[in-house]
């Protein structure tokens, strides 16, 4: 179930899903400067993503591929990685014809998706072909190098 | 026809020298018989058959001859070549081999015509008609035999025949339909009619029937497999013919008689004519009746009598009381049967009105031309389809299959009306295989989407799914199994499973196959935590094993649900840099291979005795017909998925090193500070050695990225760099290979459970990829190599202050990278808690907490010092926590009030080899039950062990008996009693590794 986002607020609402606690400092700091007011909500499994993306449409969702599937717990069961888990919400957006619009952030020069290697740049469009779903772009995160935050705010609605 | 080829080098008559240009010279008699030929172009032809300039002219001309002569003139064609000095070729096999290899390697015309195959056969088949009326007979005796069940005198009867008219698939395919027919496999039944398809190596004619009727194996699959070698040009065309003929007998062009007719003429007699009758009935079901009495005058009189009198029709009931009819598919079980049988007309004409309906479907042709239809009436509702299932021609039993082909036969039409998912479920039960017979579209066309009916929503997406799965597909499956599962079940797998088991049996073993642990984790709507699909697997497991008395899944339940335990009281969390998930991926292994390896016991003693030591992979019919070879494959299979898997396999662990940055971050980024700071403290001092420092480290890391994208992968077309191999069929690690094909046979020869070997194939899984890891680290050290700072007297500045500082930075720069890689190589070793393990303190502390929450006892006393406390690794080691909760549960019952009970583990009489342990619990009893006790213990002691793991009536100290004895590394259970104490000792002894 989700509820459209708060119309009257100026606050944009974010949804960061990064389990990576580094890369996370990073990119909500440059989100920040991207986008002051904004609200940002923290998934860090898949589980706890699709949680969040059931409460209410965002206007950025900025998505990590490398995800795992729940949150790691003491003395529970390891949680299984899942190296395209971001592609899940993504299928879930398009199952449920939803608009938010996602930028991909991943540390990999390529995302793997049914059963193929994509290289960043045509993973949109590969995506594309077997769901439809508002996949803005995905940027290439590597610390030693800034272009990464320029390519966001260039993807950023 | 007899016809000549003056280069072949296999004929049996004088030749010419090889290659030597043979004699231009016209026999007379041949000459005068040239008038007789009617069309002046075969006559032509015939000239140059007898006077080739070239091989190669002789080869086409030969070919013309085959596609061109009628009837009337392949017969003076056939007598003017067969008599001719230079008919040295003979593209026929020999009328009764011994042996079972054909003429594999003569020319094999492709386009002859019948004309010519059925004048060969005429010529070849009349100076044998006695012997072939006596094997006609005998055939039929055999059949009585084997459809009376008399197995001794079929038997008999299959060692004469075999002697008396030789090697034959028509006798091979019997021996091999009686062997897996019925509920046992009649292992060594019918051997000397099959022993010549078997050795020197397993023949795929026999191969593609025995698969095909293999109680293990899904028909289709095995029958697109075969079906697909031969089209794909894998087979020689011989054998393509035959196993086509096998399996998918409806032809699709004009030559394919003749081509069969070619190469069953390359076998003994008793097959071309057992497929000459085959194929004149087939020709006159297809109206075409004067083909078919050509082929009837082609062959002896008196054969044509003999074999009409032999083989009426025959009654299927009696062949389905052979060949077993255990469920309502036992119409598909005749079916895979029947090619072995097809001596008996009506039985032939129902095969054929299969294969006309869906014979294309079933061999995963596309698109589809026939119309299901000839064989059922279309209908538009299911009701109707869950009635009463067409019959074909005779009245078959079962009716899976045939109500499968009025499933195909209703896509043709429109919508097929439904009442709900329930209903869509029974039908599912009741057809097999539909989303490998049918496409999307038509599945798209019968059932249309239906939102508001989950349950059918759910089955519908199940269906299109496995008919061409997507991720978009997988998805919305699991949406709607969600919604089933939260509408119908209160979120319980396992409901909906009994649920769906109670009255569609066959539908939940294909769901209970979806259900794997990857498929459950990614119910997020369903499992708040990773604990929560675990423990729902484990319900999975046990409940499969109660159902269906599946020993393997009660095994995986049981270690399933000790690694919660344990994780319980281990207490901490686990690294999360797990290299390969063992549990996970053992589980994947039993899923995916538990089948086949079954299907390879039968072969575990042929596997062990095959001298081929070979790993190639390359020719995959060898890889689908060779016992050994399908071995290799399936182990190829495991590291494949070892390797490869992105969940739970080693590129998992690559993916988590490298993607989320860890290479890089540990290589580069962390040291990229240091080298800056070094940098910028010579900025002025010595500038060039400044600059050279900046850029040395952009390089790096350029090429530690680069390291990172191309080569730390798995190899594949899109990373041909890549490091890792996931193939055993790679010189270096064939040692390893043949040494687990030897050890898995070794275990498949005393049982089909599979739980042991796919121990076998992960524990060396890790040895196959140490090879890989060694060539992974070689490429870590050459990356190394290539970055050590080493600038000479290059950045000299003169200044000794400022040169010495320069020596020293460098130096400590590269201390710093030396560390660095050594860490980073250390990841590529294997890690030391690969296999499930626990130490012994951990599972008697396991126990405790177990027992404690089921029988109220004091806390026992443990005493396990330093040097016992060992982990025990492997697949097996819940056993062992077994047997501790036995003794331990004991100690609980029967403990005096107000004692404790004492557990204590030593080492002793360790040597080279091993390292010996003892656990050893003990407890006081109370003294009015000491002599009932002692009398128990002492009976269960020595009682016999056959039924122990069956029953549970007494202490369980017979179960403890039986686990001493499936556990390799227990060797010893004994008890004393001192008193009214009693001690119970379990021996351990662990190989040193």
């Amino acid at each position: 179930m989700t509820v459209p986002g708060d119309g009257l607020s100026l606050a944009p609402a974010v949804l960061l899903v990064e389990d990576d606690a580094f890369k996370q400092k990073e990119l909500e700091a440059a989100l920040m400067e991207l986008m002051p007011l904004a609200k940002v909500s923290i998934g860090r499994s898949v589980k706890q993503a699709l949680a969040l993306l059931g409460e209410r449409i965002y206007d950025l969702i900025v998505l990590d591929m490398a995800l795992p599937s729940h949150e790691v717990r003491p003395t529970a069961a390891q949680p299984m990685s899942q190296p395209s888990g971001g592609v899940e919400l993504l299928l879930e957006l398009a199952y449920e014809d939803r608009s938010d619009p996602v930028i991909i952030v991943t540390q990999y020069p390529e995302i793997e998706f049914d059963g193929r290697f994509y290289a960043l740049p045509q993973f949109a469009r590969a995506f594309g072909k077997k769901a439809s779903a508002n996949l803005r772009g995905a940027v290439y995160f590597n610390v030693l190098d800034d272009g990464w935050r320029a390519e966001l705010r260039r993807l950023a609605p | 026809m007899g016809i000549t080829d003056p280069t072949d080098r296999r004929s049996r008559t004088d030749r010419t020298a090889p290659g030597a240009r043979p004699t231009r010279a016209f026999d007379p008699r041949a000459t005068s018989a040239l008038t007789r030929i009617r069309s002046e172009r075969v006559r032509n032809l015939v000239r140059g058959a007898l006077a080739p300039d070239t091989p190669r002219a002789f080869r086409t001309t030969m070919e013309r001859l085959h596609r061109e002569c009628d009837a009337a003139d392949a017969r003076v064609v056939a007598e003017i070549l067969g008599g001719s000095l230079l008919a040295r070729y003979r593209p026929i096999g020999e009328a009764f081999p011994v042996d079972a290899s054909s003429e594999a390697d003569a020319p094999y015309f492709e386009s002859s015509s019948l004309d010519v195959e059925l004048e060969a056969q005429r010529r070849r088949l009349a100076p044998e008609q006695g012997r072939i009326v006596d094997a006609v007979g005998r055939l039929a005796v055999l059949n009585g035999a084997l459809l009376g069940d008399d197995r001794e005198l079929a038997d008999r009867e299959i060692r004469s025949f075999v002697e008396d008219f030789g090697a034959t698939l028509t006798v091979a395919w019997k021996a091999a339909s009686a062997r897996s027919a019925g509920e046992e496999k009649a292992r060594e039944f019918g051997t000397p009619a099959l022993a010549p398809f078997l050795s020197p190596r397993r023949s795929v004619l026999l191969a593609a029937f025995e698969d095909t009727t293999d109680r293990e194996r899904n028909y289709l699959q095995a029958r697109r497999s075969f079906i697909g070698f031969a089209r794909r040009g894998a087979l020689d065309p011989t054998e393509a013919s035959l196993v086509v003929d096998l399996l998918s007998p409806l032809t699709t062009d004009s030559f394919g008689h003749a081509r069969r007719l070619q190469a069953f003429g390359r076998r003994g007699v008793v097959d071309t004519v057992a497929f000459m009758f085959r194929m004149e009935r087939m020709l006159r079901r297809d109206a075409t009746s004067a083909d078919a009495d050509r082929v009837l005058a082609a062959l002896p009189p008196e054969v044509v009598s003999v074999w009409r009198q032999a083989f009426v029709d025959l009654e299927p009931s009696r062949l389905q009381d052979f060949v077993g009819r255990e469920d309502q598919f036992a119409d598909l079980k005749l079916f895979a049967h029947l090619p072995a049988w097809s001596e008996y007309g009506n039985l032939l004409d129902h095969r054929l009105a299969v294969e006309s309906a869906i014979g294309e479907r079933l061999d995963g042709v596309k698109p589809v031309l026939r119309d299901a239809s000839s064989f059922a009436a279309p209908v538009s509702d299911a009701a109707t389809l869950l009635g009463s299932a067409p019959r074909g021609p005779v009245n078959v039993e079962g009716d899976g299959f045939q109500r499968t082909i009025a499933l195909v036969a209703a896509a043709s039409g429109g919508e097929l009306r439904m009442e709900d998912g329930e209903e869509l479920g029974h039908l599912l039960d009741r057809t097999i295989d539909v989303p490998h017979l049918l496409s999307v579209e038509e599945i798209e066309r019968l059932l249309p989407a239906r939102r508001p009916d989950a349950l059918y929503e759910y089955y519908r997406l199940v269906l299109l799914n496995d008919a061409d799965p997507n991720p978009t597909r997988n998805h919305a499956v699991r949406r709607a199994l969600q919604r089933v599962l939260r509408e119908r079940h209160d979120g319980d797998v396992v409901g909906f499973m009994r649920s769906v088991d109670s009255d569609r049996g066959h539908v939940s073993d294909h769901l209970y196959e979806l259900l794997s642990e990857p498929f459950l984790t990614s119910l997020y709507e369903i499992y708040e935590h990773a604990d929560d699909v675990l423990e729902a697997q484990t319900r999975l497991l046990e409940w499969q094993g109660s159902r269906r008395n599946d020993s393997d899944a009660m095994m995986r339940a049981r270690s399933h649900r000790l690694l919660i335990r344990l994780r319980r009281v281990r207490g901490a969390i686990e690294s999360t840099r797990i290299y390969v998930d063992p549990l996970r991926l053992f589980d994947w292994l039993v899923g995916a291979l538990s089948e086949d390896l079954k299907a390879l016991a039968p072969f575990a003693e042929d596997i062990i005795a095959d001298e081929d030591r070979s790993t190639s992979l390359t020719d995959a019919v060898r890889t689908a017909v060779q016992p050994r070879a399908k071995l290799l494959r399936l182990i190829d299979r495991a590291y494949h998925e070892f390797c490869t898997n992105r969940v739970h396999g080693a590129a998992s662990f690559i993916a988590r090193r490298i993607r989320h940055g860890t290479l890089h971050g540990h290589l580069s980024v962390e040291i990229a500070p240091t080298v800056e700071q070094a940098a910028a403290e010579f900025a002025e001092s010595a500038p060039d050695f400044s600059a050279h420092l900046r850029g040395w480290m952009r390089r790096f890391d350029a090429a530690v990225l680069a390291l990172a994208s191309d080569r730390m992968h798995v190899r594949s077309k899109e990373k041909p760099r890549g490091l890792i191999v996931a193939t055993i069929d790679d010189p270096e690690k064939s040692l390893v290979a043949n040494a687990t094909v030897l050890r898995i046979a070794m275990v498949l020869r005393d049982t089909t459970q599979v739980v042991t070997p796919i121990a076998i194939i992960l524990d060396d899984c890790w040895l196959l990829f140490e090879v890989d890891l060694r060539r992974s680290r070689e490429a870590f050290e050459k990356l190394r190599s290539d970055f050590v700072i080493e600038v000479g007297q290059r950045f000299a500045t003169g200044r000794p202050d400022v040169d010495a500082r320069m020596s020293q930075t460098i130096l400590e720069l590269n201390g710093l990278v030396d560390q660095r890689f050594e860490i980073a190589k250390s990841w590529l070793t294997r890690p030391t808690n690969f296999n499930p393990s626990a130490s012994v303190s951990l599972l008697v502390n396991a126990v405790i907490d177990e027992v404690s929450q089921r029988y109220p006892f004091k806390a026992p006393l443990i005493d396990i010092p330093e040097d016992a406390d060992l982990d025990l690794i492997g697949h097996r080691f819940h056993l062992v926590y077994d047997a501790l909760f036995v003794l331990v549960v004991n100690a609980a019952k029967y403990c005096r009030l107000g004692t404790r009970p004492r557990i204590s583990a030593r080492r002793r009489d360790d040597d080279e080899r091993f390292i010996r342990l003892e656990i050893e619990i003990a407890s006081s009893i109370e003294s009015a039950e000491v002599g009932d006790r002692f009398r128990r213990i002492e009976e269960e002691m020595t009682a016999d062990v056959d039924d122990a793991m069956e029953i549970d009536k007494e202490s369980g100290l017979r179960k403890v008996r039986c686990i001493v004895e499936e556990v390799e590394e227990v060797v010893g259970f004994d008890w004393r009693r001192d008193g009214q104490d009693v001690a119970f000792t379990l021996s351990m002894r662990y190989l040193r590794s």
